[in-house]
């Protein structure tokens, strides 16, 4: 996505969520990175997982 | 040599023993934290005569808990009823703690004297301690340089002898990253090990609270104290490393490394080797674990701060609103797929427990880094120094294993931390190991106060 895009994107995002800030100073190298990190997640299988909390059994 | 440099058990023990009294100990200390504080600010509030006043109180009794009379800081992210509680953060000027957090109703029926308020990077949120509100906290070592964070203020507290053992959080690497970057010990527990309660949260399904101190045997009395486990950890410090399988992760993930703390660490695994460790290389999916640690950190601090981003976002400061912007708008998808994503490592990591007993990794890939210094030349690449600091700390909050930060030597006269991790719930194997290579290791010399 463009800067530009990413940018309009991530204002839409904040202002739906009740947050206003002025666009510019918007931290959007900052999520673009962030979303480049999360794509490790991708190559993880969690086909038999459930979403929930770190349960270790125990002490 | 002042008592102010005393380890937390010796002071302990001294007290115990009628040598002196917990009014002599908390002298030296506040004496030298009044002369540390202009300089290096590990402190966001220090009453000196609020001290006294316990000291006293303490002297007046027969000695009878592991801390009677021993200072002891808490991060201003932990409740201490009557102190200031503004979790670095201006929103929260003035603002009063009404109750003790459980942990620090321990510490008090243990018998410690809380020394201060210590300083934090804003809410927990951040590595380096720079705080736009109060201005940084500094390394002992080199005060144009970054002590870490989140608990930069405990490790400099510690480090220079203004307390004998602090209380800190970790939620990406925040008491092990100063610890390591300070040359003091930091122990993260086992997820839930330690209660939160009256703990400000940062990112609830990460947070760990653990102690630093100067000693791994003073972090072991102090996770005593602070997980009501009397004795469990301190009984297994004099074990041996004999046979120990000492499991050494490979790979591009471990080679991002400044080649100051490369050779120190090598140096501590042939230390460790030497007492009868054996390595074994391991491969585990790092790069996962650490992007599970980012997803959920960035998702729940956003969730915790959501009403107050609302309000006043330009009441943090720029690091932490922008952080918090981007946890925002992350998708949903992506938070419950690390979620997912967790489960799935935290089974892998079952079959990691297999084959070793503990790992040995560094704590932080670089030595300490400039105040101010957003970007970190490492190798001949350029890397975000907040993702330095946190890349090998933040895949075991993810899995929410116990892990250590035990100082290993210097690099461009810096100090350098070895991380030791162990299965859920072995603190003790942990710290037995790391007591190990403290003795081996020798004594390293403390920063200049």
């Amino acid at each position: 996505m463009r800067e530009a895009d990413l940018r309009a994107w991530m204002q839409a995002a904040l202002e739906a969520r009740g947050v206003s800030v002025d666009p510019e100073s918007l931290p959007v190298q900052q999520l673009r990175a962030v979303l480049r990190r999360l794509e490790a997640l991708d190559g993880v299988d969690v086909s038999s997982e459930e979403p929930g909390p770190l349960r270790w059994d125990g002490p | 040599m002042s008592l102010a440099d005393l380890t937390l058990t010796q002071a302990a023990d001294a007290i115990r023993k009628g040598d002196v009294s917990p009014v002599e100990v908390v002298e030296a200390v506040l004496d030298r934290a009044l002369r540390v504080q202009p300089v290096l600010r590990p402190f966001l509030w220090l009453d000196p005569d609020r001290v006294r006043d316990e000291a006293r109180r303490r002297a007046q009794e027969v000695p009878g808990g592991l801390l009677h009379g021993v200072p002891v800081t808490l991060k201003d992210l932990i409740a201490e009823r009557g102190a200031p509680f503004t979790c670095g953060s201006k929103l929260r000027e003035g603002v009063v703690a009404e109750e003790d957090a459980e942990v620090t109703r321990r510490l008090r029926a243990a018998g410690a004297v809380l020394v201060g308020r210590a300083h934090l990077h804003e809410f927990a949120f951040g590595v380096s301690n720079e705080n736009p509100h109060f201005g940084p906290a500094r390394n002992p070592w080199d005060p144009e340089r970054s002590p870490g964070g989140s608990s930069g203020g405990s490790a400099v507290a510690v480090a220079t002898g203004c307390t004998y053992g602090s209380v800190g959080t970790d939620t990406g690497g925040s008491v092990r990253i100063p610890a390591a970057l300070c040359g003091v010990v930091g122990i993260k527990p086992t997820y839930e090990r330690v209660p939160r309660q009256g703990v400000f949260p940062l990112a609830p399904s990460l947070d760990h609270v653990g102690p630093l101190a100067r000693t791994v045997e003073d972090v072991a009395v102090l996770l005593e104290v602070l997980a009501a486990t009397p004795g469990r950890y301190t009984a297994a410090l004099g074990e041996g490393l004999r046979g120990l399988r000492l499991g050494v992760p490979r790979g591009p993930y471990w080679e991002v490394l400044h080649p100051g703390v490369a050779s120190c660490f090598q140096e501590a695994l042939r230390c460790l080797e030497g007492e009868g460790a054996r390595r074994v290389t391991v491969d585990f999916p790092w790069e996962a674990a650490s992007a599970v640690a980012t997803a959920l950190l960035l998702v729940e601090a956003a969730s915790v701060h959501a009403e107050f981003v609302r309000a006043q976002p330009n009441g943090y400061g720029p690091d932490v609103r922008d952080r918090l912007l981007v946890g925002l708008c992350l998708p949903a998808e992506r938070y419950v797929q690390a979620l997912r994503a967790r489960r799935a490592l935290a089974e892998a990591s079952r079959q990691l427990w297999g084959s070793v007993d503990l790992v040995a990794t560094p704590t932080v890939p670089i030595p300490a880094p400039r105040l101010g210094e957003a970007v970190t030349e490492v190798a001949g690449a350029h890397h975000d120094t907040r993702a330095l600091l946190t890349r090998f700390t933040n895949p075991f909050n993810a899995l929410g294993l116990p892990a250590l930060s035990v100082p290993c030597g210097f690099a461009d006269s810096l100090p350098v931390g070895l991380q030791l991790v162990g299965p859920p719930w072995e603190e003790a194997r942990v710290l037995a190991a790391g007591a190990a290579y403290e003795r081996a290791r020798g004594r390293l010399p403390r920063p200049e106060v």
